[in-house]
């Protein structure tokens, strides 16, 4: 529906699977660039003995599955690579191991130690010391780099060898819950999990993600939640993928909460839509689109305006499972020449609301509940219109504590306008989803 | 009273094929010295006789036949028994009727407004169609949210008359062919009538579905549409085979039941597998008579959903048996 908002911001993760990797080299030329700076030569030369390809192989076959890159911290063999990079390895070790291929090409055994599932980052053991290593620089700590310094990305593109690209740090990126950095630079698959230097070879952040739909729109984690992680206590036990999703499903529970509760302190906005006042959500995280159908031909015998918001959020758990999501939408309908029974039709025919990512491997099948509601009347500002309310929820499979609850609301108190409002949140508490529902709906009023 | 007696042989729609009058005796048989020639390998040449009693009795007698004969009244093989005024009797694979003149005919129907029954029939047809094209063009119309095309309404106002007409007809080209007699309205009258019940209940259940919140009721509509299918069947087959009405009913009951039954498997199998989607169908509020739930109760209700979350979670996930994904 937010087709616009999500083609701005259209994410891309930069492991590389082998389809990628394949590509025929020298197929698709790098556009003229500048040579590169005698900078940008010093830093490559000093890095690449620092730098590391991860690899997940099949333990079957010993065939790769995925590559990206990662970084040593520390001479006995400590390196920062990115979740997704390793995330076949955390959820399956018995199906995947990890290996690494240093810049002068000795291969070895990779363990994967910590992660940070919010931030995309893994701590991962070389089986072997002896190596060079980076420091992280302490203005990229403090978060006062100054826009506009120039950053160096380094990693192993499309498998094809160790890289530098240059860019530029443009700050953080703005109304993103989730704390990115916003580099104006190339970035490839492959590459996820390098590190992004200074001039002065030091870490400022850790490839991440870009921008599909644009050029040289590149995101960093921040180099504070790597240095977070280094510090972190690790388990003595080696992770299994059992205790994998439970750490997983705690760390997501504990943002959750964060988030939630961040939502419902930052509380709602109304908007008037005919009849109604429609509540979007005040935080400045969501982007939005809107549509009508005004100008539709042949003319439209209702008119009808949405508007749906989404927060730019995904967390990535696995291939096929994003998280962390929260979505509203409202529609306002208003009948032309249509009589009650024809409106009822066409609002019901506008505000389908399917449960979203409906994976059966990773979800349960959704379980509804659909009734009549009003929220109270006396509260001393405006009456709450009658609504038919549909609430489903699925459970993540092996995220105990996390669901998907699509909220689906109708106004029911005209024959002849209507108000939807919606909510989808993914990977949320059924506590937190049941609060931002009951506050949501509540701000669901009638015009004065 | 008069001392005559009919002995009629009856074809295989129950229609009299040939009808023959006695008063002292007859006899009926295969073999051409008999009173009644019964053309049937299953008869004897010599079947049935038929005797009158010093008390004037009427006696049909068996004359020792291989297959004997069969009192279709009673249902059990006779080698002699009275009539007082009607006797049903099977022979080989005949069925003959002996009726006395002490039978009594069942009461004249009223010829109502000097209209034949035949025409009764195709009034009554007449107006069903009536009301079933207005049903259809009403439903049409009431869920109509776009422009207002003329092509939209032919398929339910024209051209599903024309097939129900069709379907009639091919249900009187059987009866046709099996009893002689077609009753092409009689057929059109059911398939109608069973057609604007089938309106009415889709109508009924969801203005429930609607007025009351209930969409689950909505999950025994097709057990229900399958049962209406079952009665239509029962309907036409009773005018086809009138002679069976037990064995037709029986046949139809079990052959609905397996439906359901498969129909039933089914959906619990995809229902695992698959995603329910949740726009509910939607009615003018003023429809609306379930008082509304406080946002208390509302997320108690919900809540309640976990256990069941909970249960599903711990299953293993099903393979879905049709497609592995939904839109």
């Amino acid at each position: 529906m937010n087709r616009l908002a999500s083609r701005l911001l259209c994410l891309t993760l930069l492991n590389a699977l082998p389809a990628a990797a394949q590509a025929p080299r020298g197929a698709a030329p790098p556009p003229d660039q500048a040579p590169l700076s005698a900078t940008a030569e010093a830093i490559y030369r000093d890095a690449r003995p620092r730098l590391l390809q991860v690899r997940t192989l099949l333990n079957a076959s010993s065939q790769k599955s995925s590559t990206g890159s990662g970084f040593l911290v520390s001479p006995d063999g400590l390196a920062i690579t990115n979740y997704h990079v390793v995330s076949q390895h955390a959820l399956e070790p018995q199906t995947y191991r990890m290996e690494y291929v240093s810049a002068d090409g000795t291969r070895g055994k990779l363990t994967l130690l910590a992660f940070d599932v919010i931030n995309d980052l893994a701590l991962v053991q070389a089986d072997r010391g002896g190596w060079n290593h980076f420091e992280f620089d302490a203005r990229a700590l403090a978060g006062t780099l100054p826009r506009g310094e120039r950053l160096f990305s380094l990693g192993n593109p499309l498998d094809i060898g160790f890289a530098v690209m240059e860019g530029n740090y443009s700050g953080l990126v703005e109304r993103s819950y989730s704390e990115r950095i916003h580099l104006s630079g190339p970035m490839n698959p492959g590459m996820s999990g390098g590190p992004t230097l200074t001039a002065g070879s030091r870490i400022s952040g850790v490839n991440v993600a870009k921008a599909v739909f644009a050029e040289q729109v590149s995101f960093l984690v921040p180099a504070k939640f790597a240095a977070a992680l280094i510090k972190q206590p690790r388990p003595a036990a080696p992770w299994t993928g059992k205790t994998t999703r439970a750490e997983i499903a705690r760390q997501l529970s504990d943002w959750q909460s964060t988030l939630y509760a961040s939502l419902l302190a930052k509380g709602f906005r109304s908007t008037a839509n005919g009849s109604y006042l429609v509540p979007e959500s005040a935080a400045e995280w969501f982007t939005c689109g809107a549509r009508t159908n005004a100008d539709a031909k042949p003319k439209p015998r209702a008119r009808l305006d949405s508007t749906s918001c989404a927060m730019q959020n995904w967390l990535f758990i696995a291939g096929d499972l994003y998280t962390g999501n929260v979505r509203t939408s409202r529609s306002h309908f208003k009948s032309i020449d249509l009589n009650a029974f024809q409106f009822a039709n066409y609002v019901a025919q506008n505000s389908h609301a399917s449960p979203e990512d409906s994976g059966i491997k990773r979800f349960t099948p959704p379980a509804c509940h659909d009734d009549v509601y009003q929220a109270a009347v006396a509260d001393g500002r405006n009456g709450h219109p009658r609504l038919r309310v549909v609430w489903c929820a699925s459970a993540y499979r092996e995220l105990p504590g996390l669901y998907n609850v699509t909220v689906l609301a109708i106004t029911q108190d005209r024959s002849e306008e209507a108000v939807t409002v919606s909510l989808g949140l993914s990977g949320v508490s059924y506590e937190n989803a049941t609060r931002l529902a009951e506050r949501f709906l509540a701000e669901l009023r009638v015009a004065p | 009273m008069s001392r005559a007696f009919w002995v009629e042989v009856l074809g295989r729609g129950g229609e009299v094929a040939s009808r023959h009058a006695f008063e002292e005796g007859a006899t009926v048989g295969r073999g051409y010295g008999n009173d009644v020639v019964v053309d049937d390998p299953y008869v004897a040449p010599a079947q049935l006789a038929f005797e009158r009693d010093a008390e004037g009795i009427l006696w049909v007698r068996d004359l020792d036949t291989p297959n004997g004969t069969f009192d279709a009244i009673r249902r059990r093989d006779v080698t002699r028994l009275a009539v007082a005024d009607e006797a049903l009797l099977r022979v080989g694979q005949t069925i003959l009727r002996v009726r006395t003149a002490a039978f009594q005919p069942p009461p004249t129907l009223p010829l109502a407004r000097h209209v034949s029954p035949g025409r009764r029939q195709a009034h009554l047809a007449l107006g069903l169609m009536a009301a079933f094209i207005a049903a259809a063009g009403i439903e049409g119309w009431l869920a109509q949210t776009g422009e207002f095309k003329l092509a939209l309404y032919m398929p339910v106002m024209v051209m599903l008359p024309l097939m129900l007409m069709a379907w009639a007809g091919g249900w009187a080209l059987v009866s046709r062919i099996i009893t002689s007699q077609g009753h092409f309205f009689r057929h059109l009258v059911i398939v109608l009538a069973v057609m604007l019940v089938l309106i009415a209940i889709d109508a009924v259940v969801d203005f429930i579905a609607y007025a009351f919140a209930a969409n689950g009721i909505k999950r025994w509509l097709p057990y229900l549409g399958w049962t209406v299918l079952g009665a239509l069947a029962i309907l036409h087959m009773r005018l086809v085979v009138p002679r069976h009405p037990r064995a037709v009913t029986v046949a139809v009951v079990s052959l609905v039941a397996a439906a359901i039954a498969v129909h039933a498997t089914l959906r619990a199998e995809s229902e695992r597998t698959q995603m329910q989607r949740l726009a509910a169908e939607l009615m003018p509020p003023f429809l609306l008579l379930k008082s509304p739930a406080a946002p208390a109760d509302f997320f108690r209700d919900t809540a309640s959903l976990v256990p069941r979350l909970e249960e599903e979670r711990k299953k293993e996930p099903g393979s879905s048996l049709f497609s592995p994904d939904f839109d």
